[in-house]
């Protein structure tokens, strides 16, 4: 359990103020008659209801005209008016407290003056530390609605990657069942009724339909065995896809990208190619969003060990909020994932670097 | 059954109240006056009158340690309702206790004594300030039985010091001077005022005390689950 102490405005603004009671009382101590001591109680009553209830400053402002005006017949009271400086201070009314200062500092003499003098730094100690923590406190509650919201993004981001996974794999197994019934079916359907009609042919000792029947199974097996190869040809990517996809990313973006591939993309294994595309397809959206570019390069080396990925750009544009942006953050997130790496550089010039060890053996 | 009359009940039903109310007041009577001031028993009444308000304010505090201020809480009655019908109870069998003591000094010292109108009203607003005293004590504490503990040490000392267990001129002059902040003081100093017919002390008297009993109350009125 987290066991902070903390200290709260408003428990020093009580310290304080009981400091200040107990300060003006013993300097009264010995002209405390019944009715100044009636009046401290009613002052006392006055800042409690304020602490039980709150009530607008303007009441207090009330109170404290009321205090002026008793000062009048008895002086000694005057000293009390200090509480009420702090307390409008502390409330960071020092509108307030100019009135009330002006005529404690132009009927208190000597070392008396310290007493309101004090009560209103204080109380403005008090003030800015409450609005500081007030700040602290809005600041931490934004903090924590953007990680809220974050993570219901990320959530919905991931439930969104899971539907969209499963709905890829079911128009694969559609295709490949597509692509088994029209080439394959046909041509085993053919086979299967020809080996029925050669029993009966055998059955018939037929001998010589017997072997033109066995030739054309012979045939339509072959057949279907090269269109299972097609077949399968067709199901496994194209070598020149990934680089042909990346190719077109760069040329269809808004700012013209010069780009050089080095090595075969194609050979890396499928799961680094498809991160390298969406490192590539986030790095230009990021272009497209935070700058404003009169050149764009990028290159991408491909060898045996690593993929790397280096973009740049020259539209750097100064931006109020610092860090790193929801696609950045996925994109590292995954490239890590792979024992890869994402850095940045900003200067004149934004520079991307994404690099992937290529584990296993080449495609 | 509302809270008032259930409260009354309550405070009723404990062992100590009936003597408290009904028997203590006669029996302080029979203490000897001192001459040059009214009858003993007009002060040391404030002392008992002091103990049966924090007996009368026994169900509120005990409400609050057994957990039943959380089910009012959870129910529609107000924490203010529920509390002003407990104070009224308690003052209203206070307020028979001095009907009972300024009623039997009526039949023992006669009419002629004291103006027992305002004695009543300054007994009036004595128990206002001890049932709102015993409140906010109980408010300290997590146990009846620590705080009543404490409490019938520190009412002792402040009866004794403040002029009710005997006269405040027995006291040195700088300890009449520092007793003033002492709420119970100001019965004394109402009595005093009483003796010697000064209306305007009388009333500084009872203004004092309910200013104490208001200030008491603030903090005793917090609902504290």
């Amino acid at each position: 359990m987290d066991r902070r102490v903390t200290i709260e405005s408003k428990h020093l603004f009580r310290f304080v103020l009981g400091v200040l009671l107990l300060l003006v009382f013993f300097l009264r101590y010995r002209v405390m008659d019944p009715p100044l001591l009636l009046v401290f109680l009613l002052v006392v009553f006055s800042l409690m209801l304020r602490w039980r209830f709150s009530f607008s400053t303007v009441w207090m402002l009330i109170d404290a005209f009321l205090l002026t005006m008793l000062s009048l017949f008895l002086p000694e009271a005057i000293l009390l008016l200090s509480l009420y400086l702090f307390y409008f201070a502390s409330h960071r009314n020092l509108l307030f407290c100019v009135p009330f200062a002006v005529y404690l500092a132009v009927t208190l003499q000597g070392l008396e003056l310290l007493v309101p003098l004090f009560s209103l730094l204080l109380g403005a100690l008090v003030g800015v530390w409450e609005l500081e923590r007030m700040q602290l406190r809005r600041e931490a509650d934004e903090y924590r609605l953007r990680t809220h919201h974050l993570e219901a993004e990320t959530e919905h981001l991931l439930l969104d990657y899971a539907d969209a996974q499963y709905l890829s794999r079911l128009q694969e197994r559609e295709q490949i069942a597509q692509i088994l019934h029209d080439s394959l079916g046909h041509e085993l359907t053919a086979a299967h009724l020809s080996v029925k009609a050669l029993d009966m042919i055998l059955e018939r000792e037929d001998i010589e339909k017997a072997k033109v029947s066995q030739e054309k199974i012979e045939q339509r097996l072959s057949s279907a065995l090269t269109q299972l190869k097609l077949a399968v040809r067709q199901l496994e990517p194209e070598e020149k896809q990934v680089e042909q996809s990346i190719a077109r990313l760069f040329e269809e973006f808004v700012y013209p990208v010069q780009y050089t591939i080095r090595g075969d993309v194609a050979l890396a294994p499928p799961a680094l190619q498809q991160v390298l595309h969406s490192a590539i397809k986030e790095a230009l959206t990021n272009v497209a969003k935070h700058a404003k570019p009169t050149k764009v390069t990028a290159f991408i080396d491909c060898n045996s060990t690593l993929l790397q990925l280096v973009m740049e750009n020259d539209g750097v544009i100064e931006q109020k909020t610092s860090g790193t942006g929801n696609g950045l953050r996925y994109l590292r997130r995954r490239v890590e994932r792979l024992g890869g790496s994402v850095s940045f550089q900003k200067g004149q010039q934004f520079k991307l670097l994404v690099s992937i060890p290529v584990r296993g053996e080449m495609v | 059954m509302s809270i008032f009359a259930f409260a009354l009940r309550e405070n009723l039903r404990q062992k100590l109240t009936l003597p408290l109310l009904l028997l203590f007041p006669l029996v302080l009577l029979l203490v000897p006056s001192m001459p040059g001031s009214l009858p003993m028993a007009f002060s040391l009444f404030g002392l008992l009158n002091f103990y049966s308000a924090f007996l009368l304010v026994r169900t509120v505090a005990e409400d609050r340690m057994r957990g039943v201020l959380v089910r009012i809480a959870s129910s529609p009655i107000s924490h203010t309702y529920y509390l002003t019908s407990h104070l009224a109870a308690g003052f209203l069998l206070l307020i028979a206790q001095s009907l009972v003591l300024i009623i039997a000094s009526l039949i023992v010292h006669g009419s002629n004594t004291t103006n027992y109108l305002l004695l009543f009203i300054l007994y009036s607003a004595y128990s206002v300030m001890t049932l709102s005293f015993s409140l906010a004590w109980n408010t300290m504490f997590r146990s009846y039985t620590t705080s009543f503990a404490l409490f019938s040490g520190v009412g002792s000392i402040l009866c004794l010091i403040s002029g009710l267990t005997f006269p405040l001129r027995f006291l040195p002059p700088a300890m009449q001077q520092m007793v003033r902040v002492l709420p119970t003081y100001w019965l004394a100093h109402g009595l005093a005022a009483l003796y010697e017919q000064a209306g305007a002390s009388l009333l500084l008297a009872v203004v004092i005390l309910l200013i104490f009993a208001g200030i008491f109350l603030l903090v005793g009125s917090r609902r504290r689950l």
